[in-house]
């Protein structure tokens, strides 16, 4: 299945305007891809993010999915590991996906996005007839 | 003999620049590797606020179970763990999100009042308020005109 990413490294390129005035990185956030008979399953680490900057959208054959994390805006810094950014990831979709039936889900920090497949590709057993040939 | 003295100073004054300039060069390196390199990481968060501190820490996917947090004096200690298991019957396309345990502990400057610290786990960050011990403080002097 080609369920790998299509751009490992948006960063610069895919920035607009207003991030690239901001100076928000943007990073490629890490990713789970799982498959089974009825689905493929996607599991992306968001740590922080708006939830109303989480968009997951469908264009061209491609799955985007976009948010930008928050951090609280506060003085004193001792110590800083992590910051703004800005997470982008898209994924090419395979053949045999019931793209009207994709579902995103945000829990903890983690978006779990459902592909279900469409029936004529969930695999099917042949019953074997025995005859009297 | 103060001269020595200067010297020395000097060749401490040259380390700190070098460090700063280090800081300086990798600090954008740091944070664009996020998300690929470094696994198990955890990143922090630490601010001064005054009357508190505040710590941030990135850990997403973890739940209130996983998350452990000890004050002592004024050292904070962190434990998270979180788990990434292939779910039941599904095949692996791609795993890059790792499972981990993590312990880290962090000196803070101040002493810490162990009754009063609050933390919060949202959207996979967690949010720690540290409150000073009393003594540590800021306090305003009231300055009084003779």
């Amino acid at each position: 299945m080609n369920t790998q990413a299509t751009s490992d490294t948006p960063r610069e390129i895919q920035k607009t305007p207003a991030e690239a005035l901001a100076n928000v990185p943007v990073v490629a956030p890490r990713v789970d891809v799982f498959e089974n008979a009825d689905e493929v399953l996607v599991l992306a680490d968001v740590p922080g993010i708006d939830k109303e900057s989480l968009v997951v959208r469908l264009e061209n054959e491609t799955l985007h999915v976009e948010a930008k994390a928050r951090v609280e805006k506060t003085s004193g810094a001792l110590y800083r590991e992590f910051r703004e950014v800005s997470y982008e990831r898209s994924f090419r979709v395979p053949l045999g996906i019931d793209t009207a039936a994709i579902d995103a889900e945000l829990s903890h920090g983690v978006v779990r996005i459902r592909l279900p497949k469409t029936e004529q590709r969930k695999p099917k057993q042949i019953k074997v007839k025995f005859g009297s040939a | 003999m103060f001269g020595d003295f200067r010297d020395f100073d000097r060749t401490f004054a040259a380390f700190d620049q070098l460090r700063s300039r280090l800081d300086r060069a990798f600090d954008d390196v740091a944070f664009e590797t996020r998300g690929r390199a470094s696994v198990g990481d955890v990143p922090i968060n630490v601010y001064d606020r005054g009357e508190h501190f505040l710590v941030l820490a990135e850990i997403p996917g973890a739940k209130e179970g996983d998350v452990d947090v000890t004050v002592h004096q004024n050292v904070l200690t962190l434990r998270a763990k979180r788990s990434t298991k292939v779910p039941e019957g599904y095949s692996v396309h791609r795993r890059e999100r790792p499972t981990f345990e993590f312990a880290r502990s962090l000196t803070l400057p101040t002493k810490i009042d162990a009754e009063a610290v609050t933390a919060r786990l949202e959207d996979g960050i967690l949010r720690l308020e540290l409150t000073k011990a009393k003594d540590a403080r800021p306090r305003q002097i009231a300055v009084r005109a003779s």
